[in-house]
């Protein structure tokens, strides 16, 4: 690991920050931080065969704030000077105003974090963007090459260097530098009229080099590529009610946004959730196991720290069935005397702290995913989705299928457009009756959003089945 | 010209004449800044207070038919240097895009309507409070089925921009914005189901905001009217677009129609 992020970087020494901090030391307020943040995003795209875009944006800043019971006050400015620091932690202030604390605010110790998830050595290295454009070029060519029903190639590269550092009231300035990149190709196939879409990308906390290892970029353009061809052929999704099977991998999706988001803890804090009040009780069926883990090397979601300074770790969040944990940030670990599991994230510098997920996945389980198909006379098998959303009061979610394929006596057959699949987050639990020994991550696109702010996140699923599921198509 | 922005003016001028200097055949450039407010009240109580001041610039530059877009919140002299350069750079990196360019000259607005966007009213923090807090209990008070909240926020911002580019076109414009929305829970009474719904109003001007009793009771209408929801058979039928969902089927047409 390289040297610890020193405030120095932002133009602030220790002692400013501890000031700052000492301004926000009032006998109301429970804590108090501030984060510094600088980053710097770049992003390459190609569409119709020519990357013609290029763009790059510089941000620092400071987000100030305080907590007094269940109130936070929060500033943020775009200036780092001492006076812009003393202001911001004034507004911070206001939502506990109240006499001066007893006890004096330490200088900020220095740590840094205990975890080294993604060596930054190569990420800093500089790429030319003549290289970045070259592997657009090149994917634009793979697809192409792959089935001369292709027509049209997108692609886009998107890099995000990321520093940062929090100084705590209770003494503490830990910083972290963040990579994280992600290529996504889509690629459209055209026959008679008939026009189709198809997806793929990855990426992580991982160099430029990542892209070229095992030509993995030309992997993404030709399974962008056969998406779209496998949809040129596809007939139209049955509707009703019927077993649907989930591939690995990306649709876990589904599990982040039916169940993930129900379980973080500020939802659960205010009732709001359709899992409040129901830890140590059964939600699902005795084959799920769900965890959230921050701690996997290069992954999209992991972090070595999480954005208040605690190191992420791996939560149980649903055990054989039964509800263990929620995830939390400090304000709604100490509300709620639960244990602080690293996950309070935000957008940046500009927004609040909020419990949000890392990478989230179901452990694997014990069938073998060929029997999972086998089992199901008239079905889905749902290979990878495009949007989805919930609502976390009460639990409905709503997901469209963007590769999908008829199961008709335990064989996949037909592909199928358009399917909609539409449920409840804490029922669908309830009707997972196979989960498969063949867990898989998603390759390293998610972006989750919450409050308005979007934070990078990793999911993951083993092949599983759901008894009976709402399938929206058009034939009957 | 709005008054307090001519030293963005100035900004935009000399960021405009470094990027000419570093090979650039035109350019525009985007100088925005801002205040904003917000108030978020959660069963009658302060949860969120935020304040900030922002800015940021975003610069764009052609090499002949070639471009690359830049944006950066540092506005230091050596920074902004360096940003230009690196725009001029990556520019040069990418393939000539036939149809780009900025507009003729002849194109630039010669006098912009004043669109009346501004209301320079400023509100003091405790009466923001206020609006959230009788928004949200206003939702309480309508049906005793809303039980819970997510909250009520009382939103306000103010702000200007100024565009710039080679063609020597200056222009800027203020805005401002006063909103307050009201997220309630509601409650059914048998089964203990739960529902959320929300409602908001936005305004350029603060007193065009109707009243936060008015939001948080419809905020509870549209709430408790989700109680008793079942599962419907799939068919086929016609379908009414509530007015705030049919504004989103123009959405996906108009993205469509941009590609």
């Amino acid at each position: 690991m390289g040297d610890p992020v020193q405030l120095a970087r932002f133009g602030v020494t220790e002692v400013e920050a501890q000031h700052a901090l000492d301004r926000l030391n009032v006998r109301d307020v429970d804590y108090a931080d501030l984060y510094f943040e600088s980053r710097i995003s770049e992003s390459v795209s190609m569409e119709e065969g020519l990357v013609k875009r290029a763009a790059k944006s510089i941000s620092q800043g400071v987000g100030v704030r305080a907590t007094a019971g269940e109130k936070t006050g929060f500033a943020y400015s775009d200036e780092l000077t001492k006076r812009d620091l003393e202001l911001a932690a004034d507004t911070a202030r206001y939502v506990a105003n109240s006499p001066k604390g007893e006890h004096a605010v330490p200088v900020p110790a220095q740590r840094r974090p205990t975890r080294d998830l993604y060596p930054i050595e190569q990420a800093r290295a500089e790429v030319a963007t003549a290289d970045r454009v070259a592997l657009l070029n090149e994917i634009d060519a793979e697809a192409r090459r792959y089935d001369p029903r292709i027509k049209n190639v997108m692609a886009s590269f998107n890099t995000e260097f990321k520093v940062v550092a929090v100084a705590t009231s209770e003494g503490a300035l830990i910083g972290d530098i963040q990579p994280l990149s992600r290529l996504q190709i889509t690629c459209i196939a055209e026959e008679n009229g008939n026009r189709q879409v198809g997806s793929f990308g990855g990426g992580g906390r991982v160099g430029f080099e990542y892209y070229r290892e095992h030509n993995r970029y030309l992997e993404y353009a030709r399974e962008a590529a056969r998406e779209a061809i496998v949809n040129l052929s596809a007939i139209d999704a049955p509707a009703g009610v019927m077993p649907v099977v989930l591939a690995g991998g990306w649709p876990g999706i589904l599990l982040h946004e039916a169940i993930g988001h129900g379980l973080e803890a500020d939802f659960n804090r205010k009732k709001t959730s359709a899992f409040s009040n129901l830890i140590g009780t059964r939600v699902a069926s005795e084959v799920c196991t769900i965890v959230d883990d921050g701690t996997l090397p290069f992954r999209r979601g992991s972090l070595n720290m999480d954005d208040e300074g605690t190191p992420t770790s791996c939560t149980m969040l649903i055990e054989k069935g039964i509800l263990r944990g929620y995830l939390t940030d400090k304000l709604n670990a100490r509300l709620m005397n639960i244990p602080l599991t690293g996950n309070g994230r935000r957008e940046s510098y500009q927004s609040v702290v909020l419990p949000r997920m890392t990478n989230t996945f179901m452990l694997a389980g014990e069938s073998d995913p060929q029997d999972i198909i086998r089992s199901v006379k008239k079905g889905l098998y749902a290979v990878s989705f495009g949007g989805g959303q919930v609502d976390i009061t009460n639990g409905k979610f709503v997901f469209s299928a963007s590769e999908a394929y008829l199961i008709e006596d335990g064989q996949i057959t037909k592909p199928v457009k358009g399917a909609t699949l539409i449920g409840n987050g804490p029922e669908i639990l309830t009707k997972v009756s196979m989960v498969g020994h063949d867990l898989k991550l998603d390759n390293g696109i998610g972006t989750c959003g919450k409050d308005g702010q979007s934070v990078p996140v990793g999911v993951g699923l083993p092949t599983i089945r759901i008894d009976e599921i709402t399938v929206g198509g058009t034939q009957s | 010209m709005a008054v307090g922005n001519t030293g963005y003016a100035q900004l935009a001028a000399d960021v405009l004449a470094r990027a000419k200097a570093c090979g650039a055949t035109e350019a525009d450039i985007v100088v925005a800044d801002g205040h904003t407010f917000s108030v978020q009240v959660r069963v009658g109580a302060v949860d969120r207070l935020t304040k900030a001041r922002e800015k940021r610039l975003g610069l764009r530059v052609f090499i002949g038919k070639r471009s690359a877009t830049t944006s950066t919140s540092d506005f230091s002299r050596d920074s902004l240097d360096r940003l230009v350069a690196e725009t001029c750079t990556l520019a040069r990196a990418v393939v000539e895009d036939q149809v780009s360019g900025l507009p003729e000259p002849t194109q630039m607005a010669a006098d912009c309507p004043d669109l009346d966007l501004y209301d320079g009213t400023v509100l003091d923090t405790e009466t923001q409070i206020e609006w959230a807090k009788r928004g949200e209990s206003a939702a309480f008070a309508a049906d005793p089925r809303v039980t819970n909240s997510e909250g009520a926020e009382f939103d306000s911002s103010s702000g200007s921009v100024v565009l710039a580019n080679s063609h020597s076109f200056v222009g800027s414009y203020k805005s401002s914005s006063y909103s307050l929305s009201v997220s309630p829970i509601a409650t059914e009474p048998g089964t203990g189901a739960m529902q959320r719904d929300a409602w908001y109003e936005v305004q350029r001007k603060f007193s065009r905001l109707t009243s936060a009793e008015s939001i948080g009771q419809e905020a509870a209408r549209r709430t408790v009217r989700r109680l008793g929801a079942r599962k419907v058979t799939t068919k086929r039928v016609p379908v009414v677009f509530d007015q705030e969902t049919a504004g989103s089927l123009l959405a996906n047409l108009c993205s469509a129609l941009s590609g």
